[in-house]
């Protein structure tokens, strides 16, 4: 079945269409969301969260924007992250919507977010691909050294040095506040 | 370190809003790279047949290994293509290497070639059960077609290939088939969208880049290594023991007296010289050959190619015994260092009896006997050739049948030391009624350009006219009429 197919099931209300979607990005569901959390529990939690998250909220899905896949993988990501987030808090009530704004700042901190958001995109951009890459296995998929390291067919001192000058790279680029 | 790590707090917080473009996102899979690796070595490969297939075929080895490398956690299919992918490269090796010796014939290369199609069709069938094993362990069908018809496309490929069937039909059904497994490769990556997912990639302990150095070094130093050590033939030296020339001097005074070069006699043996008592007639036929391209002389209207050098001095002595019989004795000398040393030379006698039977015979076994001396600080060392035997072929002729013929050969090598490389083979032969001229040649067949992959030795070159280029071959001969 196509996504676009899977969408309409969901729009619908039809439990077939998560039944679909599980069985066509359900591995990369768990891929992503795998990365983040190692506690196995945690991660069915999680992709329980995701899923109910996707049924819920399929209508802010945009396919001009781009592909089911990779709003899912938005979706996963932030569940993810913050569950992680929250385990380490204990207890602080916080969520994060994969397409709403967060609707506590104000038009200033909008416009600096949007400021932040356009510098890192133009930073990245100056980035070779295999930096790229790793830039968004560590930064949007948290991804464990390890993980990168046996994805990349690296060793771990390999993307432990790779990140390091990723670093120096990106302070460079960005400058002001991001070089502590 | 605390910068760092609050670098990372912003960065993550800030790519929750500004997630990667779309494409990007589905670039980071942990299956991608291992397939990329197994089906761009495959392709290479499967692409071996042009002249870059030396280097398509090193890469190639390597890339499939790689990729099993990454997956060879994931389940026991990937794990055994790992280890065929292994074995491949060391059969790699071997097909580089051994072919750089003086040792190897077409029926060993044949065998290392037939173990690498083994291997490569064991790796495609490793490939196809392990991706149906990924999408079974996925929940979905455990097809993969693709991958399937990719193995048995190769292994159909293999059989026409094997089956001995040549021209032009069965090269153009090898060749669609080829292009039919490479479309089915570009499919199989395909068969991953989804599953790949769920796969494990296996950590390493070497990264890539040093994996790659290593390969290409052993390639590329494998061949000069297996040549240095094996592009010759192994040969025994020993200094030469002092002749008594007391018992010998009467001998060697008639023989000096009928003709015969000192240089020749002093390299003879005792019983070689005993063997010459009582000479009845000699025949000295002396000549200098080159074993170089000369340079190119013009005339007024005619060029042609003079030799300043003419490095190999041909001395051929026809010796008449009392009883009829003759003695033939091919000497030769190195009078200057040949620019290739150490390769393997070779050296054919056409004989009066193995060009007409009806006239002459051999004495004994149609063989020759011989051997080689070279000097070095003062001292001169002796050595028999390395192979002494008949070759047996035919002679073409317009107007009669093919004949067999047999003649007496002999394989060396020089070492690359030394000065006056020389030697001589000896044989024995009695002339019939009906003989009028003894007529004996010899040809000698040396290395004289550098460039010899797939090592080829002067025998081969000769007898089969392989990498005939890499060769020259001299002769010289000794003709004497029997009625005078």
């Amino acid at each position: 079945m196509e996504d676009r197919e899977i969408v309409d099931l969901l729009t619908r209300g039809e439990q077939r269409g998560l039944d679909e979607l599980l069985l066509r990005h359900g591995p990369m569901l768990r891929y992503v969301v795998g990365g983040v959390l190692s506690d196995p529990r945690e991660r069915e939690e999680c992709l329980s969260d995701v899923t109910l998250a996707v049924w819920r909220r399929i209508g802010t899905f945009d396919p001009e924007k781009g592909t089911l896949a990779a709003w899912l993988t938005v979706v996963a990501r932030n569940r993810a992250r913050n569950r992680l987030r929250d385990a380490g808090r204990r207890g602080r009530d916080e969520e994060l919507s994969p397409a709403l704004p967060d609707p506590a700042p104000g038009p200033e901190e909008e416009l600096l977010r949007r400021e932040r958001a356009q510098a890192i995109r133009r930073a990245v951009d100056q980035l070779g691909r295999t930096d790229r890459e790793l830039f968004h296995r560590k930064y949007f998929y948290l991804q464990s050294t390890d993980q990168m390291a046996a994805e990349l067919g690296l060793t771990r001192r390999g993307v432990e040095g790779r990140l390091r000058r990723l670093r120096l790279k990106l302070r460079k680029e960005l400058g002001g506040e991001w070089n502590g | 370190m605390a910068d760092d790590r609050e670098l990372d707090r912003m960065l993550e917080e800030e790519l929750t809003a500004v997630p990667p473009p779309g494409d990007q996102l589905t670039e980071i899979t942990p299956w991608r790279r291992a397939i990329a690796r197994l089906i761009g070595g495959s392709a290479m490969v499967l692409f071996a047949m042009t002249p870059l297939g030396y280097l398509m075929n090193v890469a190639g080895v390597l890339l499939m290994m790689l990729g099993f490398r990454m997956l060879r956690r994931e389940n026991r299919w990937f794990a055994a293509g790992w280890l065929l992918s292994m074995a491949n490269m060391a059969l790699m090796l071997v097909y580089l290497a051994w072919p750089a010796t003086a040792y190897w014939t077409l029926e060993e290369m044949a065998v290392v070639n037939l173990l690498a199609t083994a291997a490569l069709l064991g790796q495609y069938f490793c490939l196809w059960w392990g991706v149906r094993a990924v999408r079974r362990a996925s929940g979905r069908t455990d097809q993969a077609g693709s991958a399937g018809l990719l193995f048995f496309s190769c292994l159909l490929g293999t059989a026409v290939s094997l089956s001995g069937l040549r021209g032009l039909l069965p090269g153009l059904a090898i060749a669609a088939l080829l292009i039919f497994a490479l479309f089915q490769l570009g499919k199989v990556g395909r068969l991953m969208d989804g599953v790949g997912y769920a796969v494990k990639m296996a950590p390493v302990r070497t990264p890539e880049w040093a994996v790659w150095l290593v390969w290409l070094v052993c390639c590329a130093l494998c061949v000069p290594l297996a040549g240095a050590i094996g592009a010759h033939y192994p040969m025994d030296w020993t200094p030469r023991e002092p002749i008594e020339h007391t018992a010998l001097e009467a001998i060697r005074t008639d023989l000096l007296n009928l003709g015969m070069p000192p240089y020749v006699l002093e390299d003879l043996t005792v019983e070689e010289i005993r063997a010459l008592k009582e000479a009845v007639r000699m025949e000295v036929s002396i000549d200098t050959q080159p074993f170089n391209e000369g340079r190119e002389f013009r005339g007024a209207n005619f060029r042609r190619t003079v030799y300043d050098v003419r490095e190999m001095l041909f001395t051929s002595v026809a010796v008449e015994m009392p009883d009829g019989r003759w003695r033939v004795i091919h000497h030769f000398v190195w009078q200057n260092r040949p620019e290739i040393r150490g390769g393997t030379d070779y050296i054919l006698l056409s004989t009066p009896y193995n060009r007409n039977e009806e006239d002459w015979l051999p004495v004994g076994e149609p063989t020759a006997s011989g051997r080689l001396l070279y000097d070095q600080d003062g001292v001169t060392y002796v050595g028999d050739f390395y192979e002494l035997g008949i070759r047996e072929y035919l002679i073409y002729s317009m107007f009669e049948d093919p004949q067999p013929a047999r003649s007496p050969y002999a394989a060396f090598t020089f070492p690359k030391e030394g000065e006056r490389f020389r030697g001589y083979l000896i044989y024995e032969t009695e002339p019939l009624e009906s003989a009028w001229i003894l007529d004996s040649w010899i040809y000698y067949t040396h290395q004289d350009r550098p460039f010899n992959y797939p090592f080829v030795t002067a025998k081969m070159s000769y007898e089969d006219g392989w990498n005939s280029r890499c060769y020259q071959t001299r002769g010289d001969a000794v003709q004497v009429p029997l009625d005078e």
